[in-house]
This record gives structure tokens, sequence and C-alpha cells, in this order.
């Protein structure tokens, strides 16, 4: 196998951007792992927490990041959040990434009918206005800490599925692909052991910015109250909270908002990265896709 | 060749059209165990697409294929069975190698494929690499380590690793320095005769089929124009498409096909060749030449065919 993961031979570009953009996931998912030492999210204290006039309070020792409104440690709900956002993000964007994969290189691999049937509807997965499609399947779908990574997945499959697809159709044209059906070999096999290993550097770049896209998306499903249930922290529902209370305790808006952008942009880091350190590879974007 | 023995390959009248093009139309030939066929015509002419559908990659539109007497079935067992007797050698050796596998997986990919790796796999792919000229080669090497000539040499090995009865080549040495395409011919011709193959072997070389091929099958957009026994059709071609091939047409009116590119539209009726021909008739436009016999085991598709013509 092609020793892709070995960064050596890399730019100094590339390695700057993924070590930089995994310093930055690595840290977020650092606090997010410690948070049960954090403190506790959803211990209401009315007492100390609050100003004497019932106001969150700003910054100090005992709360890093202050309280919210409720008196609760934003840190520690930050942290809790960054649990629940991260995993339903990069569960959703692996399984996407896996469906789509899979629909693509079975339609462009296969043709026919299977061709014909699952890119039909792979254009109606493009064809879906994500937020509001999001909102409908929150309606449709049973309530649930998995509800959220059902409804990215499949808002999200058919982006990554165009993609392999159109990758698999030039594989099927190499030469070594139609020697290996000349010389009988059978085409799941073909599949896996020719089409599969030259698209692993394009779903290797591919992943971390659909995994960027999906911790988005689960942010704005939770903003909209779409997400995770209540109290269950989730920076989506923390920026809508603190979005009330912007006007005297930005923290409580400011401090999950930080969160997903480091976590986001370390993710779109690490994927630009991929990219430089792999220029023999086609390129992508959202709008070509 | 004793007269009982079906050819290992025959095409009966094979037509392949892609819509209303037809990149080949009511082809006729066989080859026989232990003989070379030489399949020879411009690009576009319908060789590669001959190879194709010898591989079963590509079905036949109309006619039918037959392998030793058998006709060609397209389920998958029946096309499988019939692939495992074929070897086959493409033109682009970067391109039919896997590059990311090693020269073991490449080489054993057909054992794997049709369950024959055993214990001494290895040891077969070994000896095969020493036979095609490559007794370094590592088994864990990758395709990257070898230039044009030494993937032609895996690509060899990878085609008899199976033992096959027929081993196609479609223009094995077009992509290869002239240094090492002596080399590679040489090396084929060697492994025909060892092994008594039965051999197509696709190019646009004429000089260069005339000196190993027992049979020629001379095709111009998609229909054969001459064929017969290789020494005698190339020494004394008769259609003057052979003959302009061959660079040898009267000076000022050779079409020169080789060095003058692209054939033009052909047309629907008549003799495809007409338009570039310096013989054609108002027949040739209007009635298609059927395949007439000019010698012994030998026929040319024209109405006028040249007799007088000597190659040296």
């Amino acid at each position: 196998m092609a020793p892709i993961t070995i960064a050596s031979g890399w730019p100094i570009e590339a390695r700057r951007s993924v070590a930089i953009g995994g310093a930055l996931v690595g840290a977020v998912g650092c606090i997010a792992l410690l948070a049960p030492w954090l403190g506790d999210p959803y211990y209401q204290d009315f007492a100390a927490g609050l100003s004497p006039l019932g106001l969150p309070l700003g910054p100090s020792p005992a709360h890093p990041l202050g309280t919210d409104t409720l008196g609760r440690d934003v840190l520690a709900r930050a942290a809790f959040a960054g649990r629940v956002s991260l995993s339903i993000g990069i569960l959703a964007a692996v399984l996407s990434l896996a469906l789509g994969a899979a629909v693509g290189m079975v339609a462009g691999f296969y043709g026919g009918f299977l061709e014909a049937f699952l890119m039909r509807l792979t254009d109606i997965g493009l064809a879906l206005p994500t937020t509001l499609a999001g909102l409908a399947l929150t309606a449709l779908l049973p309530a649930g800490p998995l509800r959220p990574v059902a409804i990215i997945t499949i808002l999200f499959w058919a982006y990554p599925a165009r993609l392999i697809y159109n990758e698999t159709l030039r594989m099927r044209r190499r030469g070594f692909v139609e020697a290996a059906v000349a010389m009988g070999e059978a085409r799941h096999r073909i599949l896996l052991r020719h089409v599969l290993p030259h698209l692993k550097t394009l779903l290797l770049t591919y992943a971390p910015m659909n995994a960027a896209a999906a911790v988005m998306m689960e942010a704005t499903l939770s903003y909209l109250g779409a997400g995770v249930p209540l109290p269950t922290p989730s920076w989506g529902n923390m920026i809508g909270e603190g979005q009330g209370a912007l006007a005297f305790a930005p923290h409580l808006f400011l401090a999950p908002a930080a969160f997903l952008l480091l976590t986001t942009m370390g993710l779109l880091l690490i994927a630009e990265g991929l990219k430089q350190a792999h220029p023999g590879e086609r390129r992508f974007s959202w709008l070509a896709l | 060749m004793n007269g009982l023995e079906p050819p290992i390959l025959r095409f009966e009248r094979v037509s392949r059209r892609y819509g209303r093009f037809a990149a080949l139309e009511e082809v006729e030939f066989a080859v026989w165990k232990g003989r070379i066929l030489g399949l020879v015509g411009e690009s576009g002419s319908g060789k590669t697409t001959c190879i194709r559908l010898a591989l079963g990659l590509e079905r036949p539109s109309a006619g039918r294929l037959w392998f030793r007497g058998e006709p060609y079935r397209y389920r998958p067992q029946e096309l499988k069975a019939i692939r495992r007797r074929i070897g086959f050698v493409f033109q682009d050796p970067y391109d039919a190698l896997d590059p990311q596998m090693t020269l073991e997986e490449i080489v054993g990919e057909p054992l794997r494929a049709h369950g024959c790796w055993d214990a001494r796999a290895r040891e077969r792919i070994r000896q095969l690499l020493d036979r095609v000229g490559l007794p370094d080669a590592s088994l864990k090497s990758y395709p990257a380590h070898y230039s044009g000539g030494g993937l032609q040499r895996i690509a060899i090995a990878r085609a008899l690793v199976l033992d096959p009865e027929l081993l196609l080549c479609d223009e094995p040495t077009s992509n290869l320095d002239v240094s090492v395409q002596a080399q590679i011919i040489n090396l084929l011709l060697e492994l025909q005769r060892e092994r008594g193959l039965a051999m197509v072997f696709v190019t646009h070389d004429l000089p260069l089929i005339r000196r190993i091929a027992d049979d020629l099958v001379v095709l111009y957009a998609g229909r054969v124009m001459e064929r017969g026994p290789a020494e005698a059709v190339a020494s004394r071609p008769t259609h003057p498409y052979t003959i302009a091939l061959l660079g040898a047409g009267p000076e000022g009116k050779r079409p020169n096909p080789r060095v003058g590119g692209e054939a033009g539209p052909v047309p629907v009726a008549g003799c495809p060749f007409a338009p570039r021909c310096w013989k054609a008739q108002p027949r040739c436009g209007v009635e298609r030449p059927p395949l007439l016999p000019v010698g012994p085991g030998w026929e040319a598709a024209c109405f006028f065919p040249e007799t007088q013509t000597q190659m040296q």
C-alpha cells in the first residue's frame, strides 16, 4: 500500500496545516474528554453561581468561563457539549462518508439499473435544502441522541456519493481494472482490491471536511432546538441560550461559539493540509460537487 | 492444423456497432494452436475492439465468437471459464498494472481470481518472473520501480501464470522505447513457441508483423480488407489498402495512411477504402466487394486487386 500516512515527504505548508489543525481539534477533544473533572454541567448553583442581582457571573477561578443564567458552570457545560457535538458530528461524518462511498462505488462500477437508481437518489439528496430538510426530519424521526446522527447522515451522504461515483467511473476505464475484469476476477473483488485502494486518498482528504460540516450541522440543528433534548448541553443549544443574554453576559454566547469555531477551523486546516500533501489527487470543493 | 481440431479462437461474421457507428463489420478469422495471427490496420480500424471482444469485455452486436469449437456465452461462470484460458498483454504497461499492488499480487491475481492459489503459487510466480527476464525482481516490489519494458515483462508473466492456450497482444511494444521493443517481441515469440500458444498480435507495424506472424488479417474501418498467409500477403499484397499500408502505392497517388493520419468518413455503401483508393471505379462506391480468393488460403475484398506488386 502506498504510504499515504507518512508525513515526512510532505511539503512544509501541508505539515504545518495538519499540525495546527490537529492541535486545535486535539485541544478541544481533550477538554471534552476531561469534562467529568471540570465540574457538573447540570448543577444549578443559585447561591454562589449568580450575582446578588441574579445575573450570570463572569470568569473567575471557581468558574473559568463564568456561569450561565441558572448558575451552571459554563466550562463544564461547554466541555460536556463538546462530547455531544463531537461524537454526533464525527459519527455522522463517518457514516455519511461510508454510505456515500458505498453508493458511489456501486453505482459507478456496476452500472445499469443500480447506477440509474442510486444516482437519481443521490440527485434527490443533493437537492435537499439542508436546514429545512433537517427540521422536517426532526419532526418525523423519534427523539433521542441518535436522531441528529441519522439526520446529518441522511443530509450528507449524497455529496461524497457523487464525488466517489465520478472517481469510480474514471477508475473503471483504467487498464488494470479492465485487466482484472478480463482475467475473470469477480466484480466485488475488483471493487475492493483495485478501486477502493485508489479512492483512499480522496476519502482521507474528504473526511475532515465532512466532519467539519457535520459538526456545524449538529450545532445548527441544536441551535434551532432540533438537536439533542435539553438540558443536555450542545454547542448549538448553548449558543441559542447565550444569544438571549448577549447584552449582559456575552461569554454565554462566546464560549460555545469559540469551541465550535476552533473545532471546524482545526478540521478544515487538517483537510487543507492533506490536500496539499496529495497534489496529484483530484481537487474538490463543496461547489464543484 | 490436422483439419479436425477446431481453432482456438474463431470470429464468425462478428459485428460490433455503437449506435450507428460500426466498429467491426462481419469480421471473420481464426487462430490455431501454435500459430500467430497478425491483426493490422490503422488506429480506428477495429483491432482493439477485436481483442476486447475476445476477452469478453464487449459483446458482438451480430455474429458469434468461438473458443475451441464452443460458442462464447456471456453468463458469468461460462465467461470466466473462457477467460481462464486466455492471457493478454495490453498496450500501455503503465496503466495495465495496479500501482498499489506488489509484483506477487499482480502476477498472482489470475491465480486468486480462479481459486488456484496454493502453497506453490509463490514459487511459480518466481519462476515466471525469471523466465520473462526479471530474475532479480523482488516479489514485494511495486510497479513504480520498473521501466516500461520491465512492466511489460511483468504483464507477460501475469498473462502466462494460468498456462493459457491463447495469448492476445494489443500493440504490446508501441509504448516502449525502440531499444526495448525487440527484446519484448523476442520474449513473446520464444514463449509462444515454447508453449505452443495460439497468439493474436495486434499492431500497425506491418514490417514487424510480417516477420513474426503466420497469418495476417488486414482491417480497415472495421472490415477485413485482405487475409491470408503472412508471408504471401506481405510480399505480394493484392488489396490497394494493404499495398498502401506497406508504403508501396504508386507515387503521387499513394494515400499513405500511416503518414496521412486519420481516414476520412467511411462511406455508407460500397468499399470503405474507395475514397482513398487510386484504383477506385464507380462500382466501388456502390457495391461492397466481398472477400474474393486471390491465392491459396488468401482472400482480398477488392474488385480490382493488384497482382503485380512485389515487395522485397
